[in-house]
């Protein structure tokens, strides 16, 4: 055992020699003028690719993001394994920021936050309490109707700032739904504000469990679970795709969660999508399978587990063999409900009451709809503790523990290493083909240089030329307003027949039947001018695809014979990478709903005037009829005029269409812009790299011989030191694996 | 003369509970309910009073249907090939009678979603004109008549007197409901929300503190693009039909009582589960329903001409 300690440790430290001493191989590739290595990107990136390296292997941390569509069960998973509820979990997607979970060995789960990222959410905090006026509440909690008390919160609350580490189930789980819903809330309030972005890490949580390092033997290391939002989940932003497919790339291992419920449904398209280039670096080897739900099996029509090995082996590429083996069925529900019993068993013992522990009553609801309460009533310590186990045993969650995590901390040495030394030798190879490159053109004739170089040189400006007739961002921007102009004049026009079509005022006795006329036709109205707006922003998200495919279609024509001429190869950005949905605008809203009142007044009657005694005797001596006075009656009518509604009316739509407008302008078109512009780079770079390399060459050969057959020599050196290099990497690699 | 039925389109997205629902609906497991075999072909259930026409459930398949299988692509895949043959030579060999009782009508119909496979489209279009039909008598139905055509979100586009749409609560908010809702929002935009619900089913799977009753409602509405505000029902449609099927006939206990059971070992006495299924039906969402589609009967026959459009 300890000489098994001492020979991973060994490894481990020779692995980190190894590549620190590349540090001098690759300064004098770079004092060598060597361009061609990482895609053009030079030594300069090779040598921080190399760093990033030497820390994970320092750490011994084995990265692997668990990968899921929406609500597949992805956090309750991860809840059970630790036995505590510290990701919230909702039907309604509740991961919107990656949160990196590290199995340990700390006494208690701490969640820590990066303390510039916990000021950027005081920040926000403060932000969306000056923001959240009447309406922007009515927004977000059209959207997450949970949401008021934590808007309440936000409003009035104390300000409280973020804690940099927080401890506790209840407080770590309080704290992550927290900044889950302020980005939710934030992306509502304030659109145009990108906190997913300004981000520099992602909150971290460090949690006791049996899969912690210490004492798990040698090669092991710590597991660090990272937990990703759902790339169907219809509130996802871009930046928010782009960190997931960054902490994707950190990959040694990744986890997909699929719904068993869901198996053939889009969902895990996305899912396929988003890991099929990191599966292209890590090879199926290092992926497993999870689907949840398989307790919604019922029927003989749903397919059993054999069959779902074979569909979900299909759907990732797994060999026969692999996907018997990598593919796990769970019932992750389950599981949570019984680790909550183990847990609190462990806790409180004979203590536990079951009458009226929570942690009881789910376990025992799940297990038996009917009888339940029954089964409360007669439990013991004893027997909820053989009860939980069955219910362990039946979610299938420890075949996952088994198989994914025990093995994985087992061999995250050996992982690790393969991972790491994979990628090291790769980026030699590229050296080592440039300098031989290099070599080769140096013994080509100068002439042969020269009118390669021409050649190149031709290209180079012949891509220049092409890049600077690129469309830029005002170009884009101005195809992409003509593009939309239609669809947005068409929107305004049909709201406008809308919007005159609130005409006829009308007459009621009482004040609330006139308002509730206006409502009913502002409501009607407001409606059919929503629904205009959406259709119309729908529309323009399908033609700026257009215009998308359009105008990279159009670079690929003249930027791909020219790198073909120059033996480089880019790839077309994928139209993931760039949204066109112009964000959804706020609800069309129309005010005007006091009706006015007008009242009329009449003469209903006439009444006869007090007289005293005397007065009456004169009037009659003198023969007048009896004096009156007019009674007046008075009508009060209430008038629902249309007028205000409309112009209000009038004034929101219209705000919201220039909105939709703007949007496309400042926002849509410059990232399409950049997008296209994206690809001409990638090729300039290319080609430039290789051209460097031979303009080097031609420089050695310019010189006299002397110093020539001295850059060859290092050169020659250079092909050597490198070779011996990655010889040695790959054996340390098959030692490893041994 | 009795008006003609109701035909209510019963959409949803696969898995979603859309045929669990009509089963419910109908109170017999009448369609079949795995989709891993592609897109269920439509299919509409006739719903009629008891005791009129037929006693129990009664397949019907047309020409175009066997014209469908017989031209299926996919039959060249062995267990397609099976069912294709197992078709052809019974219930869609020329002059077989009807196929009667819910068992063999699922079973003829599971037969056909293999054969068929994935040339049913998921939007509902390039179905053949007449899809198999199957005529069912129900108690609750004293002279009202009902077709439930039970099919892919796309039928929401289709002429329908009346829409039930499906939901499913444990996917609420991923891109594909959001596709659905916006389909039930133009369905809506052209009945009016009196002839439209939405039924959120699989409610069962939800845990404390998650979104129901007002909040559940005011989430779905805020996902359809202003359009009127149809009715949402919270439904669970597989425990109120496990729960119907006990109550109506015994030998088919053992399915509530797996539901109640998921880890076996279950059956507590009969009587404290057939107390539970009647609870389990009142509280499933399904009598709502019911009333929804008598009511929907009514207002059609009261205004025959506002029918299909």
């Amino acid at each position: 055992m300890a000489d098994e300690d001492d020979a991973v440790t060994l490894l481990q430290a020779e692995v980190r020699d190894r590549l620190t001493d590349l540090d001098a191989l690759l300064t004098q590739a770079g004092e060598l003028d060597l361009h061609a290595v990482r895609s053009g990107r030079g030594v300069e990136a090779a040598m921080s690719a190399v760093h990033d390296d030497v820390e994970a292997i320092e750490r011994m941390e084995l990265r692997i993001p668990i990968v899921a569509p929406m609500s597949a069960g992805k956090s309750t998973i991860i809840n059970a394994m630790t036995g505590l509820t510290l990701l919230p979990a909702r039907v309604t997607g509740m991961t919107t920021l990656p949160t990196r979970i590290v199995l340990d060995d700390v006494a208690e789960p701490v969640l820590r936050l990066a303390a510039s990222d916990a000021a950027l959410f005081d920040t926000l905090t403060g932000e969306l309490a000056t923001r959240l006026g009447d309406a922007e509440r009515d927004d977000v909690l059209d959207l997450f109707p949970h949401m008021g008390p934590l808007l309440d919160l936000i409003v009035s609350g104390p300000r409280v700032p973020f804690p940099l580490e927080c401890t506790g189930e209840r407080e770590i789980q309080r704290t992550l739904m927290r900044l889950n819903e302020l980005v939710r809330v934030g992306s509502v309030v304030l659109p145009d504000v990108d906190v997913v972005s300004a981000l520099s890490d992602v909150p971290s949580l460090h949690t006791p469990s049996e899969f912690a390092p210490a004492g798990a033997g040698p090669g092991a290391g710590t597991l660090v679970l990272v937990d990703t939002p759902g790339p169907d989940d219809a509130q996802m932003s871009v930046p928010l795709t782009e960190i997931v497919a960054d902490q994707l790339a950190k990959a040694h291992v990744v986890v997909i969660v699929l719904d068993y419920t869901r198996l053939n449904v889009m969902a895990d398209e996305a899912i396929r999508e988003l890991v099929r280039p990191v599966l292209a670096r890590i090879g199926t080897e290092k992926l497993f399978a999870v689907v949840n739900k398989v307790d919604e099996r019922l029927t003989e029509e749903d397919p059993g587990p054999e069959e779902v090995v074979r569909l979900v082996g299909r759907l990732l590429g797994f060999s026969g063999d692999q996907a018997r083996e990598r593919v796990i069925e769970t019932r992750a529900r389950f599981g949570l409900a019984a680790a909550r019993v183990l847990a609190r068993v462990t806790d409180a013992g004979d203590g536990l009451d079951p009458a009226t522990d929570p942690a009881v009553e789910a376990m025992l609801r799940l297990r038996s709809r009917y009888g339940w309460e029954r089964d409360r009533e007669t439990a013991t310590v004893a027997s909820l503790h053989a009860t939980a186990q069955e219910m362990w045993r039946y979610s299938g969650l420890p075949v996952f523990r088994d198989r994914v995590l025990h093995t994985l901390r087992r061999t995250a040495v050996p992982i690790l290493v393969d991972a790491v030394l994979g990628r090291t030798i790769g980026m030699l190879d590229e050296i080592e083909a440039a300098a031989s490159n290099r070599i080769a053109a140096m013994h080509a004739d100068q002439a042969e240089i020269t009118r390669r170089m021409d050649d190149l040189a031709g290209e180079l400006a012949e891509l220049d030329r092409l890049t600077s007739r690129l469309p830029g961002k005002n170009e884009v921007r101005k195809r992409a307003q003509d593009s939309v102009a239609e669809v947005i004049d068409g929107a305004r026009r049909r709201g406008e027949v809308v919007i005159d079509s609130v005409r006829g005022a009308k007459r009621f006795d009482t004040a609330k039947e006139a308002k509730k006329y206006i409502k009913k036709r502002r409501n009607k109205a407001s409606e059919e001018l929503d629904y205009i707006l959406y259709d119309a922003r729908n529309e323009v998200a399908r033609r700026l695809g257009l215009l998308r495919g359009e105008l990279l279609a159009q670079a690929e024509k003249s930027v791909a014979p020219i790198m073909r001429r120059a033996g480089v190869a880019a790839g077309l950005p994928a139209p993931e990478a760039v949204s066109l949905t112009p964000s959804s605008a706020k609800a069309v809203k129309g005010g005007g709903a006091d009706p006015d009142r007008k009242t009329k007044t009449y003469v209903a009657g006439h009444e006869r005037v007090d007289e005293t005694l005397g007065e009456m005797f004169v009037r009659w001596w003198q023969g007048e009829a009896a004096p009156t006075t007019p009674v007046y009656g008075q009508t009060v009518s209430y008038k629902a005029g249309l007028g205000d509604t409309r112009h209000t009316l009038a004034a929101s739509f219209g705000a919201r269409v220039d909105d939709l407008s703007a949007q496309v302008r400042e926002h849509v078109a410059p990232q399409l812009a950049a997008h296209v512009s994206r690809y001409h780079d990638d090729a300039v770079r290319l080609v430039k790299a290789y051209r460097d390399d031979l303009a080097a060459a031609r420089d050695d050969l310019r010189t006299d011989d002397r110093r020539r057959r001295v850059r060859l020599e290092e050169l020659a050196e250079l092909v050597e030191a490198t070779r011996s290099a990655s010889a040695e990497l790959r054996e340390l690699q098959e030692r490893a694996a041994s | 003369m009795s008006p003609p039925p109701l035909r209510v389109a019963v959409a949803g997205l696969p898995k979603a509970g859309v045929s669990t629902l009509v089963n419910a609906l109908i109170g017999a497991a009448v369609l079949p309910v795995s989709t891993l075999e592609g897109v269920s072909p439509l299919t509409e259930v006739a719903v009629v009073p008891a005791g009129e026409t037929v006693a129990e459930p009664t397949l019907h398949l047309s020409d175009g249907t066997r014209a469908a299988v017989r031209e299926s692509p996919g039959t060249a895949e062995p267990s397609r090939a099976a069912s294709a043959g197992r078709l052809l030579a019974g219930p869609l060999a020329a002059g077989a009678a009807p196929v009667t009782g819910a068992d063999r009508v699922r079973a003829v119909l599971a037969d056909l979603r293999r054969a068929l496979g994935a040339t049913a489209s998921a939007d509902g279009r390039g179905e053949h004109p007449s899809p198999p039909h199957v005529v069912v008598p129900v108690g609750w139905a004293a002279s009202e008549r009902f077709v439930l055509v039970d099919g892919p979100p796309g039928i929401l586009a289709g002429p329908s007197d009346a829409f039930l749409v499906v939901l499913d609560y444990t996917h609420l908010d991923t891109v594909e409901d959001a596709r659905v809702l916006r389909l039930a929002a133009e369905a809506t935009a052209r009945v009016g929300p009196g002839r439209v619900t939405i039924a959120v089913n699989r409610v069962d799977q939800g845990e404390d503190g998650d979104l129901a009753g007002e909040s559940l409602r005011r989430h779905v509405h805020a996902r359809m693009p202003a359009a009127g505000r149809p009715p949402v029902v919270e439904t669970s449609a597989r425990w109120a039909l496990a729960a119907s099927l006990l109550l109506g006939d015994d030998a088919h206990a053992a399915t509530l009582d797996a539901l109640a059971h998921p880890m076996g070992g279950g059956a507590a006495d009969a009587g404290a589960l057939s107390r539970g299924a009647e609870h389990t039906i009142a509280a499933s969402g399904i009598p709502e329903l019911r009333q929804t589609l008598l009511r929907w009967w009514s207002a059609a026959v009261r205004a025959p001409h506002g029918t299909t459009r």
